[in-house]
Formats: C-alpha cells, sequence, structure tokens
C-alpha cells in the first residue's frame, strides 16, 4: 500500500498533494429485546487525495476501493486548479517523518469468530433482561474495528497506525403500569477482545437505573446549587468550551471568535481545560491527526482564562502558531477538521463529600444524555440525579435539563474534587463534513453555586 | 458484481438478495461571495442478505471482492435469527417515475460554477455574509435477487443551499434556504428562493419581543420537521412491531386534525426520494398514511411485513452496510387553502417558527419536543412585527397535529418533504 501511495504521490502535477488510505475491518452486532437484530462482519477500503496549488484553493477527491487511486489524484488538482483564491491557503509545517505506529491489539478481534462476540452480546444483554421482571425491552450493541491507514504528502511525510476499538452500549427499558423509563450505559476502549471481557456490571447497571427511575420524582424547576458526576463534567466541559475552541469552526463564525478570544475569562480561577490527543491508550487516543501532524497536550483553558485552540494545518497558519495535531476525519470520506480528542477538565483537590458538604438542598447531576450550545449559552440533560440534603445524598430523581449562560454558569464553580476520571463512553462526536470521530473525556467531579434547573433555556 | 453475486449465492442458498449503489457525487461550496472548494466523492457499495438453513444473514463491502461477501453473509447466516421471508418476482410491470436527467448528469464543473455564482450576484446587494452550497450527484441503484429480480435505475440529484447571515447588536441572524431535485434547479424555483430569503433578510431588519406561555403557532415547511418526524418514525412498520408507536394500534382511528392529510409517494417525478422499486425489489407505491386526520396505513419492508403478516409496501430502504429497514420516501402534506396573509391572521398574536435548532433533543416517536429556534417571527395582530429573541419552544408533535387551525396553500419542497405551513395551537414558548 506504501508503493501505491508513494507512486501515486509521484504522479501528481499538483504542487502540494496528500494522500490518506484506509482498511477497516468491523464487525457489528445488536440485540433488540431477546431478539438479535443482526451480526456481521465487513472490510472497507477507500482514501481521500488533496491538492492545492499556487493561488489556488483546495481539490478534494475522496474513492471507495483503491483501484481509483491514480485517477482520484488527477481529478484533486483539476478541482484544485477550478477554484481560484485571493488570498492564498498556507499550511504550517508539521515534522517531516517516516514512522509505523502498531497500537497493541489487545486480542485482536480479528481472530475472534462472529458466533463468540454475539454470545458475549447475548449473554450480557439476557443479564440485562433477567434483572427484573419489569425491565421490558432492551437495545444491545456490540462494535469491534481495527483500521489502517496511511498518509502521505508531496513533502515527503509518509507515516502509517494500524488502531483497534470496541464498543458496547446497554440500553434498558423498564414498565410498570402506565410508566416507562429508559437508562442507557456504554463502554469504549482503544483495545481488542480483552478489554470487553469485564463489562457485565454496565449491563446491570442500565436496568438498575431504569428501574430506579421509574418511582422517581421530577424536579421542581428553579436555581440549586449542583454537583455534578465526573461523566456529566466532562461532557459539559466537551460541549461548550471544547467545541468553541475548535478553530475552524471559530474561523467561519467572527461572534464566535469573539466569544473565544484568547486572554478571555470564561470561568472560575479553579477550571482549567485541555486537550489530549496523544494520551495513552483512550478513545480519542492517535500517535498523528489526519494529516499527519503529531498529536500533543493543548491546553485551552487555564485558571479560568483562554489560552489556546485547537488548529489544524491551515488554521495554524493563518493564527501564527503550530499544528495542534487536531486536524480529524471520522473516515477517508471526510475532509480533516480541527476535532477534540481526549478533552479534560484538571484535576481539583478532595472528594465529593467535601463538594457536598455545606450544601444544604442542591442536587447531584450524573450523565449526560446530549444537549445544544449555542454561542454563549448551553442546556445540557443529565440523565438521572439525587437530592443534595444538608450535605448528603438522597432520593434518586428523573432526568433534568441545566441551562444557562456559559462564562456565567462557569464563573459559578467553585468547588473541583480531585477524583479525576475518564469517561469510557461509546458515543463518539459528530460534525457534518468531518464525520463521526471516537473521542474521550474526562473530569473530576464539580460543584457549582446555582445553576438553572429545569426545561427553560432562556 | 450482481449479477455474478447472485449467481454465486445460488448455489449455496435458495434465498438472497443484493442492492448496489454507486454515487459521484461533487460539492463547490461559496464562502464570503467566491468559490471556496471543489469536492468530488466516488462510491461503491453492495449490500448482500442471505437466507440459509432457515436464519437470515447479511454483509456489505465497498470492494469488488463478490466471494468474500458471500462468505460473510453466510456467516452472518449462522448466527442470525430463524427468519421467513419472501423475495418478490420479477413485477409484470415497473411503475415509471423520473430519477434521472440528463442535463443535470452532464453539467460540467463550469456549469455549476455558473449556478453559485449566479446566486451569488443575485444576493450581492444584501451585503450579507453568504455560503452557498452547491452539490451534484450521479449514481445507479441495482437490486437482483434469487427470484429472477433484476431492476435498476440512475439517479442525479442536484441540491442548492444557500446561508445568507447578517450581525446585528451581536446576534448573528442565519436565513437558509435549500432547492433539491433530480434536475439542476429551474430558473423560477432559484427565483422564488432568493425573494424568499430576501423577504426574511428584511423581516430580520426589526427585533420584536415574544410572549411567554401557550400560543398559537405557526410552522413553515423548513421548521414542519420537528412535528413531521415523531409521526413519520412512529408510521414505519419497525417502530410499530416493536412496540414503540404511539400510533401502532391506532389505525382507523381519527388521531390527528381532519386538516391533516400525509402521504409517502415515491412515485413523483425528479423528487429527492422517488424511486421505481424500492431497495429489495419490490415496486414502489405512493401510500396515504394519515388521511383526514385517520391512520390508514404503516410503511414496511420484506422483514417487517413477513415477521407482521402483511403485504410490504416498498419501503425497504438499505445502506451498504446495514440490512434493509423500512423508511420514508417523499413525504407529502396535503396543502390547504390559507395564503400567508390568512395564516398570519389565524396566528393573530403568536410565533411564526422558521427554523428550530436540531430536531431531535427529547423523545423523537414520543413527539415531545423542548428545541431552541433559530429564526422566527413574532406575529402580532395578524402582521409579522420582527425577528423574534431565541426562545425555546415546547410541545408534543402528536398532540399538535390534533389541534391544526389552518394550513397553507403553497407547499414547499424541503429535501425530500413537500409541505405547506401550519398553524397549530397548544405550543408553548419559553
Amino acid at each position: 500500500m506504501k508503493n501505491r501511495l508513494s507512486d501515486a504521490l509521484r504522479g501528481s502535477r499538483a504542487e502540494f498533494t496528500e494522500i490518506r488510505l484506509e482498511r477497516t475491518w468491523a464487525t457489528a452486532i445488536a440485540y433488540r429485546g431477546s431478539r438479535l437484530e443482526g451480526a456481521t462482519t465487513a472490510i472497507e477500503t477507500g482514501g481521500m487525495v488533496r491538492c492545492l496549488n499556487h493561488g489556488k484553493g483546495w481539490g478534494v477527491v475522496s474513492f471507495t476501493g483503491m483501484d481509483s487511486l491514480p485517477r482520484a489524484v488527477a481529478e484533486a488538482h483539476e478541482l484544485s486548479l477550478a477554484v481560484p483564491v485571493e488570498v492564498p491557503v498556507r499550511l504550517a509545517g508539521i515534522p517531516i517523518r517516516e514512522t509505523d505506529h502498531f497500537a497493541d491489539l489487545d486480542g485482536d478481534v480479528r481472530e475472534i469468530p462472529l458466533g463468540e462476540k454475539r454470545r458475549l452480546l447475548e449473554r450480557l444483554n439476557q443479564e440485562m433482561l433477567a434483572t427484573d421482571r419489569r425491565v421490558t425491552d432492551s437495545l444491545a450493541t456490540y462494535d469491534d474495528r481495527v483500521t489502517e491507514r496511511w498518509i502521505g504528502n508531496s513533502d515527503g511525510l509518509l507515516v502509517y497506525d494500524l488502531r483497534p476499538e470496541v464498543r458496547l452500549s446497554a440500553g434498558a427499558v423498564a414498565r410498570e403500569e402506565s410508566f416507562l423509563e429508559r437508562a442507557f450505559e456504554s463502554w469504549s476502549a482503544h483495545g481488542g477482545w480483552r478489554s470487553v471481557q469485564d463489562v457485565d456490571h454496565l449491563f446491570r447497571q442500565a436496568a438498575r437505573r431504569a428501574l430506579s427511575l421509574l418511582g422517581a420524582p421530577r424536579v421542581r424547576a428553579g436555581t440549586y446549587p449542583v454537583v455534578l458526576d465526573p461523566r456529566l463534567a466532562a461532557a459539559l466541559v466537551h460541549q461548550t468550551l471544547g467545541h468553541l475552541s475548535e478553530a475552524d469552526a471559530l474561523a467561519r463564525r467572527p461572534d464566535a471568535d469573539e466569544l473565544m478570544r484568547p486572554g478571555r475569562r470564561v470561568g472560575s480561577d479553579l477550571l482549567t481545560v485541555g486537550d489530549d490527543g496523544s494520551a495513552s491508550g483512550l478513545t480519542g487516543s492517535f500517535a498523528f491527526d489526519d494529516e499527519g501532524a503529531p498529536t500533543q497536550n493543548t491546553l485551552l483553558v487555564q485558571h479560568g482564562v483562554l489560552v489556546g485552540r485547537l488548529h489544524t494545518r491551515e488554521t495554524a497558519a493563518q493564527a501564527g502558531v503550530r499544528p495542534t495535531g487536531s486536524a480529524r476525519a471520522g473516515s477517508f470520506r471526510s475532509v480533516p477538521e480541527a476535532r477534540l480528542s481526549n478533552t479534560y477538565l484538571a484535576n481539583g483537590r478532595g472528594t465529593l463529600e467535601d463538594l457536598l458538604h455545606g450544601i444544604s438542598f442542591g442536587l447531584y447531576c450524573c450523565d449526560a444524555m446530549g444537549g445544544e450550545t449555542h454561542l454563549g449559552r448551553f442546556a445540557i440533560t443529565a440523565g438521572w440525579g439525587q437530592l443534595i440534603r444538608d450535605g448528603h445524598l438522597t432520593d434518586t430523581v428523573k432526568p433534568v435539563v441545566l441551562a444557562g449562560d456559559l462564562a456565567e454558569t462557569l464563573q459559578r464553580v467553585d468547588g473541583i474534587a480531585g477524583d479525576f476520571r475518564w469517561s469510557h463512553l461509546a458515543s463518539g462526536c459528530s460534525r457534518a463534513r468531518s464525520g463521526r470521530i471516537s473521542v474521550a473525556e474526562g473530569a473530576p467531579h464539580i460543584r457549582i453555586d446555582g445553576v438553572s434547573v429545569g426545561g427553560e433555556t432562556t | 458484481m450482481i449479477a455474478p453475486l447472485i449467481e454465486l449465492a445460488a448455489r449455496r442458498t435458495a434465498l438472497a438478495d443484493a442492492t448496489l449503489k454507486t454515487d459521484e457525487t461533487t460539492t463547490l461550496r461559496f464562502t464570503g461571495g467566491r468559490l471556496a472548494s471543489a469536492a468530488a466523492t466516488h462510491g461503491q457499495g453492495i449490500n448482500l442478505r442471505v437466507v440459509a438453513e432457515g436464519r437470515m444473514g447479511f454483509a456489505g463491502t465497498t470492494t469488488e471482492d463478490a466471494p468474500a461477501l458471500l462468505e460473510a453473509a453466510l456467516a452472518s447466516a449462522r448466527e442470525g435469527e430463524a427468519a421467513s421471508l419472501t423475495l418478490p418476482r420479477p413485477s409484470a410491470r415497473t411503475p415509471r417515475v423520473v430519477t434521472h436527467s440528463v442535463r443535470a448528469a452532464t453539467a460540467s464543473l463550469t456549469d455549476l460554477v455558473a449556478i453559485g455564482t449566479m446566486v451569488r450576484d443575485r444576493l450581492a446587494a444584501e451585503r450579507a455574509d453568504l455560503e452557498i452550497l452547491l452539490e451534484r450527484s450521479l449514481g445507479s441503484v441495482r437490486v437482483a435477487n434469487t427470484r429472477g429480480v433484476d431492476a435498476g435505475y440512475d439517479v442525479t440529484l442536484v441540491t442548492l443551499a444557500i446561508e445568507a447571515a447578517r450581525i446585528r447588536d451581536g446576534r448573528r441572524v442565519v436565513i437558509r434556504g435549500r432547492l433539491s431535485g433530480v434536475d439542476l434547479p429551474a430558473l423560477p424555483d432559484i427565483e422564488g428562493l432568493i425573494t424568499r430569503i430576501h423577504q426574511r433578510l428584511a423581516w430580520a431588519g426589526r427585533d420584536a419581543e415574544v410572549s411567554r406561555g401557550r400560543q398559537l403557532m405557526g410552522f413553515l415547511p423548513s421548521a414542519l420537521p420537528l412535528l413531521l418526524l415523531p409521526v413519520e418514525q412512529a408510521l414505519l412498520g419497525k417502530t410499530v412491531l416493536l412496540g414503540n408507536s404511539p400510533l401502532g394500534r391506532r389505525r382507523g382511528t381519527r388521531v390527528f386534525s381532519e386538516l391533516f392529510t400525509l402521504r409517502d409517494d415515491p412515485l413523483i417525478d425528479g423528487r429527492p426520494g422517488s424511486r421505481p422499486v424500492d431497495d429489495e425489489g419490490v415496486p414502489s407505491r405512493p401510500v396515504v398514511l394519515v388521511q383526514a386526520g385517520q391512520i390508514e396505513a404503516f410503511l414496511y419492508d420484506l422483514e417487517t411485513a413477513t415477521r407482521v403478516g402483511t403485504p410490504p409496501t416498498g419501503h425497504g430502504r438499505r445502506s451498504t452496510f446495514a440490512k434493509p429497514q423500512p423508511a420514508c420516501t417523499n413525504v407529502v402534506v396535503e396543502p390547504g387553502s390559507s395564503s400567508l396573509e390568512e395564516l398570519l391572521q389565524a396566528i393573530g398574536d403568536g410565533l411564526l417558527v422558521e427554523e428550530t435548532r436540531g430536531t431531535s433533543m427529547g423523545n423523537a416517536v414520543g413527539g415531545t419536543f423542548a428545541q431552541p429556534t433559530a429564526v422566527a417571527w413574532r406575529v402580532s395582530r395578524g402582521e409579522i412585527q420582527g425577528l423574534a429573541q431565541e426562545v425555546t419552544i415546547a410541545g408534543n408533535a402528536h398532540d399538535l397535529l390534533g389541534r391544526v387551525v389552518a394550513v397553507g396553500q403553497d407547499p414547499i419542497w424541503t429535501g425530500s418533504r413537500c409541505a405547506p405551513a401550519l398553524v397549530v395551537e397548544g405550543a408553548s414558548v419559553f
């Protein structure tokens, strides 16, 4: 494959050519209730060529299979010539190297028969359904993949990596009389078959959570002191400060660019946020990004003040900084954009109990079920919660929406515990142009002295 | 490779079917008035389903390796559920519908750039920040099975999408418009779209305070997916079979307003969902889903229809790597008799929603939503007062479609949906 890639680069008439090739082995299995929805395997190959010429813009061609590579190179060059630009596209430099990176396959999933994978999911799904007679339905999925990726460019870069990933998800539906509740758990790992041998607790947990929500009361809308569990804190940071730090999205949005001006305060002194694609063994970890730039730990917010952004080669050149190894694409079908990898809220001190202490009435909010961020405003749904009374966790409550002005809310973060953990969820992150990418997010428990809770987002 | 694949499969099993889809898409993006990028994709994917020893399996590939694909599908069947499936026979008469335009297929890059440039020039006077996307796909679909079906058709699809943004008082207001069909967009349609954008930018020149609480609310066609998606989901046979559809047991009963009639129609010429046969080789036909508020039918693919014990409706859709599922084709809401002025009169004091931020936060099939508006117009005394500040609107789609008070007379195509504006009672503004 390397030879094909090098030959194609040599055959290009463009001033700059970048080629990315991929080969993926994938398995997908799903159960709905006790019925198998399907179990299948697939091999997919394809690639993307990007060309750039002096005074011209990008020409981009993606293709399935490998036979079209030479034709794609010629077409990408022609497309580039069709795009006249006034401001020349510049690319910040990256280390030119030839390296191979083999991740530990951790029990190569390609060598495990489909039947064995199906039986694992069947057993986990049955455990979830057998938790209680009120658990009436389920959706359980298993996905694995091993991806080979080659990236080369006309400057002489040629890098390769081999990377495994597995994902499991458990959705439980509990019914009693006319009440219906759902709960969801998931797990993903930058690993193989060995990493899914000890995940039974997730499936039982999804069932127990759905059951516990059946009788749970709703919270009355209002403003409360809240403590976020690490998963919700991490999701909030990913969705707000994380996405608002992606340089190419900001380049298209002058209002967001102003909101995220470097040096601006976006939260309390306690907040330090970063994105680390080079962290080892996480689902957002890669040796290099989809332009072949090495990944790194990039600080985005330090003690509440904006200090950095995530860059592709193009946005880095515009900003006069070095690329951060953040150019990411969901697959060969997508153009790389500046995207998150492993996003974290840095550790503080103390324990959950320390944060609860002193709250006479408040909310402990856990698990993220999705949300919306628009400029300085956010809304995020916690999958479940518990009431805090006199510094202690008490009754479970149904999902709640936390919403408000981002900077105002983050300014009220008045406690960050020292119990950081990565979430290992299978949710991923999607954007229209660059597709669905694997990410990780992590945080400790945090306390916010007053968040608007309920359906209101204005 | 589909014919040799079916031949190969027939040696191992009596029941197999496959769909081969090819696609070549050219995408041009104009940013700030200039062509900013040109991209192309070339793709093909084949999906094979087999029933072997009474069990169903499926597999997909983007490669040309037919033997490997068959082995993967047979391995999937060994793990699969026991299934019976009646594949269709070749149809005596395949319906005719336009899915392809020679003009769109042969348009050169220069022709496409010219359309984008013309739109840019027509909107230049607005001094708005313009993003124009022009996309032309050409491809083919071929379906074959072991009972002799071998059907195919060519497709083209051209999409013109416009975003005109203005920043006023720190708020960025984005007006969007989109045309898509199998042919290059016709001049009158482009003019219509540009006129709409001009009008919206003029309306957006003023802010207007919104009153909170329950009120009459109009949904323009671009905002209607918020109400239609939950209903479309609930009308899929698979949702019904799994017990997740609130409409599952209500066939033959009146659930929605008498003013609300909905059909799925794959045989309308030249639209994104148009096709003569579905992805399982079943001939296409229109299906009335809701007639004057009464639930008439659900949409089925082969597997779901077999499990329910009903004939398939020709609504199987399959992608390369997943097995067929029932899905809508072109969704058409029957227009009514109200002009825009009459719709505004019907709203009286309320909100006319142009676009919401996302459509899927909350319970999709159940229809309950609480969604921020991206663009909405404040209506008072039956007139547009200006741009409403961003608010959250909440309600339940099933409930609101039961309380339609007016239906517009001018349906507009948005992707594969054709709908007029609707005014409903019972939604709230937070």
